[in-house]
């Protein structure tokens, strides 16, 4: 299926198009191990799942199997599963309607609590160019990664995203805010049952709205540097199993 | 508009406002150290509920130095969560679930529309101003009041006494000073300030009392 995104990518016209996860018949998700990469300077994408996403039966603690509009990128190795890149180095900073939606992204099947030792990366943003500025992600589960979504300070910054709704879960670390982005706003959602939810070691500003931070095991938010402002927001441990830290928020300097 | 490529200012920011915040460890003999922490720039939490149903928290709040504080939150377990704030971090203010006033202002008390009024009833005379002797005109409340002492009658005598019985009782031993400041009467030295409790105090007036001489009395205390 990675492939077949590549391919379907490439006969894009060169401003760009949208492409459809249609759901497997049997409902289970595509496994994939070829790195989906939507990179082509001011070829922008819009990447959708075409139904549903669905969650078979499970315990209290433990979700059951993904299905509906789902990709399963199986690699644990240090790989992205999906590269948004394809931003401009400069000058397309204020295009809309691109990015991801109504899809779960998850790595090996791995739904555990704190992640399952995986070294590959569910999102990247960025890496050569500037990521997916402005761009959006809505609707979108992203599980089981050494980290879910990972920012990369490059040509500049991919900026001025909007996340609404998003799940963030069982990774080692949920999301990784390097570099100085401006204005990342998280609408609805949560991030929940990672290891570290957020790290933000850039001075990024990130306005979160009605977020539920959750359960993660070493931190909510794990701050270096920048700005993490928080209205509404649900902050809170599971304990069915063992207590789970209340560490919901570490702020501290560069070095330390 | 268009993205910061460095801001000189590199340290953790939180701002947190509304929500609600909960630690589900039920055991009350559990204990950990906060729920947020900053070492960094500043934390500015408005409106936050914390809500714990048995684990201790040393403190909801950690700021370290040198990272600045402002915190006012809600808390819905205060017999678990007894301290919101701690670290080493002197630069901060908390308002708690019972925060009233404003801390900057000082004084013994403050008593709303001023108070209870001065009049004739808290003030007693003894023998010395006259077998006819009374008390009028009188003005202010507990902590600045005035009356007239009008002697009468006969018997009059010197270093007559004016014993006040302040109308608000103070919270703790207030210090007066008052003056004769004028009637009819020659005025004389008044001492006996020092006598003063949270609710009265006994006056000497220095002198000796002409009938139907006035004489004006003002205190002032704090």
């Amino acid at each position: 299926m990675g492939a077949q995104i590549n391919a379907a990518y490439s006969s894009c016209p060169t401003t760009g198009c949208t492409l459809i996860v249609v759901p497997k018949s049997d409902g289970s998700c595509y496994d994939y191990n070829t790195p989906i990469m939507l990179a082509v300077p001011g070829k922008y994408a819009v990447l959708q799942g075409g139904g549903p996403t669905s969650e078979a039966p499970g315990t209290r603690t433990t979700a059951g199997p993904a299905g509906g509009s789902c990709l399963n990128y199986v690699p644990t190795t240090a790989t992205s599963a999906v590269t948004l890149d394809y931003s401009p180095s400069f000058g397309g900073g204020n295009t809309p309607a691109h990015g991801i939606r109504d899809l779960i992204l998850e790595n090996n099947s791995c739904q555990k609590i704190g992640g399952c030792g995986s070294s590959a990366i569910g999102i990247q943003l960025g890496g050569t160019n500037s990521g997916a500025q402005n761009g959006g992600i809505s609707n979108v589960r992203i599980n089981g990664f050494g980290t879910g979504l990972s920012y990369l300070e490059t040509g500049s910054q991919s900026w001025g995203m909007v996340f609404t709704g998003i799940s963030v879960t069982n990774n080692t670390l949920g999301i990784s805010f390097t570099g100085s982005l401006e204005n990342i706003s998280l609408f609805g959602g949560r991030i929940a049952a990672n290891g570290t939810g957020i790290s933000m070691t850039g001075n990024a500003d990130i306005f979160a709205h009605g977020v539920s931070i959750d359960s993660n095991m070493i931190a909510g938010v794990k701050a270096t540097s920048g700005l993490f402002s928080c209205s509404g927001c649900h902050w809170e441990n599971e304990s069915i199993d063992a207590p789970i830290t209340t560490h919901y928020y570490i702020g501290s300097k560069p070095g330390y | 508009m268009l993205p910061l490529r460095r801001i000189t200012i590199s340290a953790a920011s939180l701002v947190i406002e509304g929500g609600k915040a909960i630690d589900d460890d039920t055991n009350p003999g559990d204990t950990t150290d906060f729920w947020f922490s900053n070492s960094g720039l500043s934390t500015y939490i408005h409106g936050l509920i914390v809500y714990s149903p048995g684990r201790k928290a040393t403190q909801i709040v950690q700021s370290n130095y040198p990272c600045g504080w402002w915190v006012a939150m809600f808390n819905d377990s205060p017999s678990v969560l007894t301290t919101l704030t701690g670290g080493s971090s002197f630069q901060g203010v908390l308002f708690p679930n019972n925060f009233v006033g404003v801390s900057s202002v000082q004084a013994q008390f403050l008593i709303p529309s001023q108070g209870t009024g001065f009049s004739t009833n808290n003030v007693g005379l003894s023998a010395g101003w006259g077998t006819t002797a009374f008390v009028a005109d009188p003005a202010g409340n507990t902590q600045r009041f005035s009356f007239v002492v009008v002697s009468g009658g006969g018997g009059q005598s010197l270093n007559p006494s004016i014993y006040i019985y302040f109308p608000t009782v103070w919270p703790q031993t207030p210090f007066y000073l008052c003056k004769a400041v004028g009637g009819t009467g020659v005025p004389a030295p008044l001492i006996g300030e020092a006598t003063a409790s949270e609710s009265q105090m006994n006056l000497i007036f220095n002198g000796t009392p002409v009938a139907s001489h006035t004489y004006q009395i003002q205190c002032i205390g704090q």
